[in-house]
């Protein structure tokens, strides 16, 4: 299946899969060719996506996944608020962007210093579970 | 006569280094362009998803209920997003959007507030008085903006919206329609034209649309995919005002390198003539003296012949 992924200021990735796995706020799901057409919105989290023995990992702070097609023409398509390769992530970055994301949310609690919060913490997450 | 030379070829270096000066941002906006349009190209993909995905939403989702969608009887207060550039010598892009601006202006409402992208939208309107929230004007973004920028912008606006502060939230921008023509352009942004929603953008060729399986509910999903498609449409409008800027700019300098080359070859044939006419009154001074100092051998060797005749 044709899978991609595009975020607003460019596609991020585009190619064949034979499964996507990510997180809506029901948990997490994978989603294989001929499924139901699938509407889900996304957590900040993990996607995956796997072919064969390769596997390509996303860091997704946001968005959108929506499968749909025939059999024989099926497609994924991620709408990410940003995508980023998590082998790229330098841990302590994200550990310092985590911690100034607390101090932000400690000075002026509202819910988008809540959801940055939530952001960087599963960013630290992802990034010290990379490989597992 | 040497002095008005002189003149002469000071303006024509003049003239020539201006015009180094105009080439070079000509051939620096050429490269901008094209970047600039690479970039709305590229962005171009989430827009479509984003809108096809609204759609199938919002048919799902059944009664509309969104506050960022339901129109409100009252629509005299609006807010309007002015896309313009930081930089002038851009020809006419600057006061062609603001003239569109103030125009919709004038068409909806009578109150405004207005957010403003650019330096020269900011001080145009400041200096017509307009009251000017410093949160409310986004500088030194306009050659590049990013997606951090369309949602700070999206968010002032959004949240103007839904705290009643205005009815509508209006975009006016410049559309990039191709590398010879950029128009500006007034689009609704808030709330969300519902027309939108229902049109359907592959003409139906699709056909029966897939009948989804949600997750969460659709009306959560909708709420969700609203305001990101504020921030997209946003990023499309800034994303193509800075082709056009770029576009508008190239299209200014090339006219002002071959303005100079014109008045490079006026002022060099007022040189050559000026030259020709000292060379000349040179010469005559010369054969004027050359005459004057063989005059007298002349009569003398007529005198001389006189007698010899």
């Amino acid at each position: 299946m044709d899978v991609s992924i595009v975020s607003p200021e460019e596609k991020v990735w585009q190619g064949e899969a034979d499964r996507v796995v990510a997180r809506s706020p029901e948990g997490e799901f994978a989603i294989l060719r001929g499924h139901i057409p699938f509407l889900a919105a996304l957590v900040p989290g993990r996607v995956a996506v796997v072919s064969g023995d390769d596997r390509k990992e996303f860091f997704v702070p946001g968005g959108f996944l929506e499968a749909s097609g025939s059999m024989d023409d099926y497609h994924v398509i991620i709408l990410a608020d940003d995508a980023e390769d998590i082998a790229g992530i330098d841990l302590e970055d994200a550990r310092k962007r985590y911690e100034e994301a607390q101090r932000r949310r400690q000075e002026d609690a509202d819910d988008r210093s809540e959801a940055m919060m939530r952001i960087e913490m599963a960013r630290v997450e992802i990034a010290e579970s990379r490989g597992q | 006569m040497a002095q008005q030379l002189r003149a002469i070829k000071r303006r024509i270096t003049s003239v020539k280094s201006t015009q180094k000066i105009t080439r070079a941002m000509e051939l620096i906006a050429s490269s901008r362009v094209i970047k600039a349009q690479q970039r709305v190209n590229a962005a171009r993909p989430y827009a479509e998803e984003m809108r096809r995905l609204m759609t199938s939403v919002a048919e799902r989702a059944g009664t509309i209920d969104h506050p960022l969608l339901s129109a409100r009887a009252d629509l005299s207060r609006v807010g309007t997003i002015v896309a313009s550039s930081d930089r002038g010598l851009a020809g006419a892009y600057n006061s062609n959007v603001i003239r569109a601006a103030e125009r919709d202006m004038d068409r909806h409402g009578k109150d405004n507030m207005l957010f403003l992208v650019g330096k020269k939208a900011v001080s145009y309107f400041r200096f017509r008085g307009y009251d000017i929230d410093a949160e409310r004007t986004w500088q030194g973004i306009s050659d590049r903006p990013s997606i951090e920028d369309a949602r700070d912008i999206a968010r002032a606006a959004t949240s103007a919206f839904a705290e009643g502060h205005v009815d509508q939230v209006r975009l006016v921008f410049t559309r990039y329609e191709s590398a010879m023509t950029q128009r500006p352009t007034v689009v609704q942004l808030l709330p969300l034209p519902r027309e939108e929603l229902r049109e359907d953008d592959d003409g139906g060729q699709e056909g029966a649309r897939p009948q989804y399986e949600f997750e969460p509910e659709p009306s959560d999903i909708l709420g969700l995919l609203v305001p990101r498609y504020v921030e997209g449409n946003i990023l499309q409008g800034l994303l193509e005002a800075a082709a056009s800027e770029h576009a508008a700019r190239r299209r200014a300098m090339k006219a002002a390198t071959d303005n100079a080359d014109d008045l490079i070859d006026d002022l060099t044939r007022t040189f050559n003539q000026a030259r020709q006419a000292e060379i000349t009154t040179e010469i005559m001074e010369v054969v004027g003296g050359a005459e004057a100092l063989s005059a007298p051998v002349a009569l003398e060797s007529r005198g001389g012949g006189i007698p010899g005749g």
